[in-house]
């Protein structure tokens, strides 16, 4: 596996994802809330950000507007160079809730998105085997061979996130946006899904934006990890992971990574009280 | 008791004994309490000396019935003959209205009231509008199953598509996902199970609403013939027709519950596992 050094200060035009200045306005009238304002953000392409903040700080919000599901009242995101202003197509999503689909086997679960997705979906049913054996060797790449016949609720919550990581990922996008994927699960099934999640990072290249509120989750996976303040959120720091990749369970217990921690707890217990 | 046979007490296999006993009893619930209820009925029936006309003793029941077989089986086709065509006409338009109601709010916010109002109207009163319209027969029978058992059906499944978790749904339009394929990959998959949990209501309720429709306006059907026979006071007759609905619902209940089994297993998984498959 190739090391991966951490960069510098991702710049505006060499962003793969930009978001510049963004600002978000739910409902009107009175009932208004402003989930975001004056957000930005930069991810270079292949990067791994992660958005940390305290709960209700407009984190999810962050994603439906990365992902196109919902445009922005003020500013822009741009993916790729382009504006977005729809649905994404070079996008995988996961979160909290795996949302298997319980009427399908794992590996039909985890091919879901090909049925969808163009260009895959005009030649799924030419190429099947191809995209059968794709899938099964992504499932084996994250320890679920074996499992594929079986529904999702035969399998415990660490493998239905792996294999909702496996769905995130079948249709190779260019980008993967996670939201608090491991949140429900238990410390260790939570550390071992990092290494997993680290080595596909690091094997395929995408870039990856993981929302969560688990700041040692964010030390040990990102390069880069912003802060976001309470609601209306907007980023109030950013800090570069400068650990080199592969990263393993003892990094996160050497001097500087708990350092790193704590200065991101107390940007967020600060945001917290304010 | 040996000292033999409690030490083996210990082992699990005495309790997994006494569990599939259960299971077995539990199975042989519904018989065996129907055939409780009957023996207590002609036990009643004899020792208070109940008059015929007032309730026939289950043994009068299965007379009139054995004597009437052949009148039976032709009423009891087109009973069942108006429950099926009704209640598929039910099933076809509750699935598109159901479809309708559950993807778009705007048809939600304005056919909901409606529907609620239309299905608070007695059923009954409205029998005499269909044969006033269609004549006595066949037809206000149809209609009347369809319109008791089309309203749950719209309901569930416009329950199911709308319950539609968000994540999935973003999951999906993110992909660039349409509504069409939405609804088909998942919306409909996933309102399965409340389709099926209508199904068994509404086709019971179809057999109500044909049989309300023979009493009211027909010249056949078991409605009918029950409507008949009280007017000969042919009590054993009646009842003999009501137990042949009631078996006609259960045996079509079984039907869909079968069906149902088949098609949505993933959704009543735990009896799967009560089982130990």
């Amino acid at each position: 596996m190739a090391t991966v050094t951490p960069t510098d200060a991702v710049s505006s035009d060499s962003a793969f994802v930009d978001i510049d200045t963004v600002g978000l306005t739910y409902g009107r009238g009175p009932s208004r809330t402003q989930a975001l304002n004056g957000t930005t953000i930069r991810v270079r392409k292949g990067g791994f950000a992660a958005v940390v903040g305290p709960s209700g700080c407009g984190k999810s919000s962050l994603m439906k507007l990365v992902t196109g599901l919902l445009p922005p009242t003020r500013g822009s995101v741009r993916v790729d160079g382009q504006t977005v202003n729809g649905p994404l197509k070079i996008v995988g999503m996961a979160f909290q809730n795996p949302t298997l689909l319980p009427w399908r086997t794992t590996l039909r679960n985890v091919m879901l998105p090909l049925e969808i997705v163009q260009p895959h979906r005009g030649r799924l049913r030419r190429n099947y085997d191809t995209y059968v054996e794709d899938a099964r060797s992504l499932l084996r790449s994250v320890g679920l061979d074996g499992f594929e016949g079986r529904h999702p609720w035969e399998l415990s919550g660490g493998m239905q996130q792996r294999a909702s990581l496996c769905r995130a990922l079948i249709h190779r996008p260019d980008l993967l946006m996670l939201d608090e994927p491991f949140a429900a699960l238990d410390a260790f099934t939570r550390e071992e899904l990092w290494g997993v999640l680290q080595a596909l990072w690091m094997a395929r290249g995408f870039t990856v934006i993981l929302v969560t509120h688990d700041l040692r989750e964010a030390a040990y996976l990102a390069e880069e990890i912003h802060v976001m303040s309470a609601r209306p959120g907007r980023i109030v720091a950013t800090r570069q992971v400068p650990m080199p990749f592969p990263r393993s369970l003892e990094d996160t217990f050497k001097p500087d990574f708990v350092e790193l921690v704590h200065e991101l707890r107390d940007h967020i217990s600060r945001e917290r009280q304010a | 008791m040996s000292k033999d046979q409690s030490t083996a007490a210990i082992d699990d296999e005495p309790e997994t004994r006494a569990a599939s006993w259960a299971s077995r009893l539990e199975n042989a619930g519904p018989w065996l309490i129907g055939l409780a209820t009957l023996v207590i009925w002609e036990a009643a029936c004899r020792l208070l000396e109940v008059p015929r006309f007032v309730l026939p003793a289950p043994s009068a029941i299965w007379d009139s019935f054995w004597t009437w077989r052949g009148v039976i089986g032709m009423h009891a086709m087109q009973t069942l003959y108006t429950t099926v065509v009704g209640f598929a006409f039910a099933v076809v338009g509750g699935v598109l209205l159901g479809i309708g109601v559950g993807t778009s709010k705007a048809l939600y916010k304005s056919l909901y009231p409606l529907l609620i109002g239309f299905n608070s109207v007695p059923k009954v009163a409205i029998v005499p509008i269909l044969v006033i319209w269609f004549g006595i027969g066949t037809v206000p029978a149809v209609i009347s199953a369809f319109l008791l058992s089309f309203f749950p059906i719209v309901v569930n499944v416009a329950t199911g598509l709308a319950t539609l978790e968000p994540e999935l749904r973003d999951v999906l339009r993110s992909l660039g996902a349409s509504r069409r394929d939405i609804l088909l990959k998942v919306g409909l998959p996933r309102s399965l199970p409340y389709l099926f949990a209508a199904l068994k209501v509404a086709i019971t309720l179809a057999l109500v609403g044909s049989v309300i429709a023979e009493t009211i306006g027909s010249n056949a059907g078991i409605g009918y013939l029950m409507l008949m026979a009280s007017g000969r006071f042919d009590v054993p007759l009646v009842f003999a027709g009501l137990f042949v609905v009631a078996i006609m619902g259960v045996a079509i209940y079984a039907m869909f519950a079968k069906l149902e089994a088949r098609l949505t297993g993933w959704a009543t998984r735990d009896v799967v596992y009560a089982t130990g498959s």
